[in-house]
């Protein structure tokens, strides 16, 4: 009784087991900001969800867990929806060329070697540096303050000298209006390359590019998050049939309650706490893929589709 | 039409040499609904053969065209999917079970098992493989890997029992497990009685698997009205999120920290 069938995955599954990983990723997609893609689709490939229907049927869960998680982010004051809506602007040109230079790829043979190269190659710098990043950070709150004020770096002085200067007052910064449309169109890129939602590539752009305070990048990178989602559940579901309603379903009653427990966790941890979480929780997720590559596969033939 | 061309298809099959019967089969259920709760399903096969003959049956599919990645690895050290193969001629489900005198016949007298064009060594002969000869024998051996770890390929020898003789006949009971994973289409049950190496009995009955309930309206509304169907899929996703904040929600929004 605990099984229910998947007409679009073709395929029963266990409730409880698909509920169980839904919260998981949920809690995550909470506590960080990021839509849990990189972790999710990877999950439901392994229990037996072909890869077309996971990465879609994720992209439809992701939106039932980053509604629930903006919301609350929005409700502690944590959503800078200018700064949003600039980076959603910017994602979408970004993901239009993305999907553009995924058919070049395609045509010149290799791609998906590319992509996980990419997986291999973002993970590993993005986790590495925020994992050395953040230690350095707790380190210096261990030794006594200084009197002496911090020196305006080089990037900073850079970024403060372009055009079009604007307050985003959730955030606190001031800052060009061109960063977030230049680095969403990066991010969305990336994203569309990779197959992701790019939370885990834009939370770590929103805390070093835009100089933005964590607590208010995880409920902004939700509201991002939760626009491409939207965008890639209807496209899938027209184009290729492969979103999967009663798996999403399943995954978004577990991912809701998660993204709500996930926020009041984030909460109670200080920003470099939460960076270092997720630098880690990246690295884990880069090894895994390393070691996919490296070591012998079980079964030399795959079907077609997936990340 | 498409039952005379169903009939015609499974008429076209190997024949058994020399003159064989009817082996008298019935299965059960002859129809297998998918629903809400389906999680696979127990066919009961069974019938009567001669007391000093054994029994093979086989529930198969379609023969369909597979383009599978290959794996391969780059630069030396990166497996990565290199390369598609094309796989033809192969049935998109293959499930045999065998009484436990085939079990011996398969290990003393290897030309008659072969000679009976069944089992995964018949498959792996019979399939259309586009690749290098030299490595046709290892993708087809692959091939097989992958269906059976979807359940979709399985074998189970010694696994037909008997029951009470009566006369010169006795009854045997195949329970074949049909996995969840199965398309809704047209299957066959062939049963065959096995005499010394040599088919003397053979009997083929169609089999049908369709979705209903739930599962039947939800695929109907992805594949034939699939941007409505995109939509709705959003809007209950979005929805969610709002009840779920609702009831567990944070409350009011206290101020930023």
């Amino acid at each position: 009784m605990f099984h229910l069938y998947l007409p679009i995955a073709g395929n029963s599954v266990n409730v409880l087991l698909i509920f169980g990983l839904g919260g998981l990723v949920g809690i995550l997609s909470g506590i960080f900001g990021v839509g849990g893609g990189f972790l999710m689709t990877p999950l439901l490939i392994m229990i037996g969800i072909p890869p077309t229907i996971a990465a879609a049927s994720d992209s439809n869960q992701i939106v039932g867990a980053s509604t629930s998680g903006t919301l609350a982010h929005y409700k502690m004051g944590n959503v800078d929806f200018k700064m949003g809506v600039l980076l959603l602007i910017g994602g979408v040109i970004g993901g239009t060329l993305g999907v553009q230079v995924i058919k070049v790829l395609r045509q010149m043979g290799n791609a998906d070697f590319l992509i996980k190269i990419t997986y291999v190659l973002m993970l590993g710098f993005v986790g590495s540096y925020m994992f050395i990043e953040s230690l350095q950070a707790l380190k210096k709150k261990e030794a006594p303050a200084t009197a002496a004020p911090q020196k305006q770096s080089k990037y900073a002085k850079l970024i403060g000298k372009l055009p079009w200067q604007t307050d985003f007052e959730k955030s606190g910064i001031r800052l060009s209006i061109l960063m977030p449309l230049v680095l969403g169109t990066f991010v969305g890129i990336l994203a569309a390359i990779m197959g992701v939602g790019g939370g885990f590539i834009m939370v770590p752009v929103m805390v070093y590019l835009l100089r933005m305070p964590m607590h208010v990048v995880v409920g902004t990178s939700l509201f991002q998050i939760l626009f491409t989602c939207v965008d890639v559940t209807i496209m899938q579901s027209y184009s290729n049939h492969t979103v999967d309603f009663i798996l999403a379903l399943i995954l978004l009653l577990g991912s809701t309650l998660g993204a709500q427990f996930g926020a009041k966790i984030s909460k109670k941890l200080k920003g470099d706490q939460l960076k270092i979480l997720l630098s880690s929780l990246v690295l884990i997720v880069m090894v895994k893929m390393l070691l996919d590559l490296l070591l012998t596969p079980h079964i030399m033939l795959a079907f077609t589709g997936g990340h | 039409m498409s039952i005379i061309i169903m009939t015609m298809y499974f008429m076209c099959l190997p024949e058994p040499a020399g003159s064989t019967v009817s082996v008298k089969v019935k299965h059960e259920p002859n129809l297998i609904a998918i629903g809400t709760f389906f999680n696979g399903i127990q066919l009961a096969v069974s019938g009567k053969v001669a007391t000093e003959n054994e029994v093979v049956v086989i529930v198969k599919g379609k023969q369909e065209e597979l383009t599978l990645k290959k794996k391969g690895k780059a630069l030396g050290l990166l497996w990565m999917n290199l390369g598609d193969v094309h796989f033809k001629k192969v049935p998109n489900l293959y499930i045999l079970y065998s009484s436990k005198g085939m079990m011996e016949l398969a290990a003393s007298d290897a030309k008659a098992w072969e000679q009976l064009g069944i089992g995964f060594e018949y498959l792996k002969k019979e399939m259309e493989i586009e690749a290098p000869q030299a490595k046709r024998n290892d993708l087809a051996q692959e091939f097989l890997k992958l269906k059976q770890n979807q359940g979709l390929y399985a074998s189970h020898p010694g696994e037909i029992s008997f029951g009470q003789k009566s006369g010169t006949e006795k009854s045997f009971k195949a329970l074949v497990w049909i996995p969840a994973r199965i398309s809704p289409d047209e299957y066959q049950v062939q049963v065959m009685e096995i005499h010394n190496g040599i088919i003397v009995g053979n009997s083929m009955d169609q089999l049908k698997v369709e979705e209903q309930g739930v599962p039947a309206m939800i695929s109907s509304l992805a594949f034939n009205h699939s941007l409505l169907y995109g939509f709705l899929a959003v809007l209950i996703a979005v929805a969610a999120g709002l009840v779920m904040d609702f009831f567990f929600g944070t409350g009011k929004g206290g101020g930023a920290h």
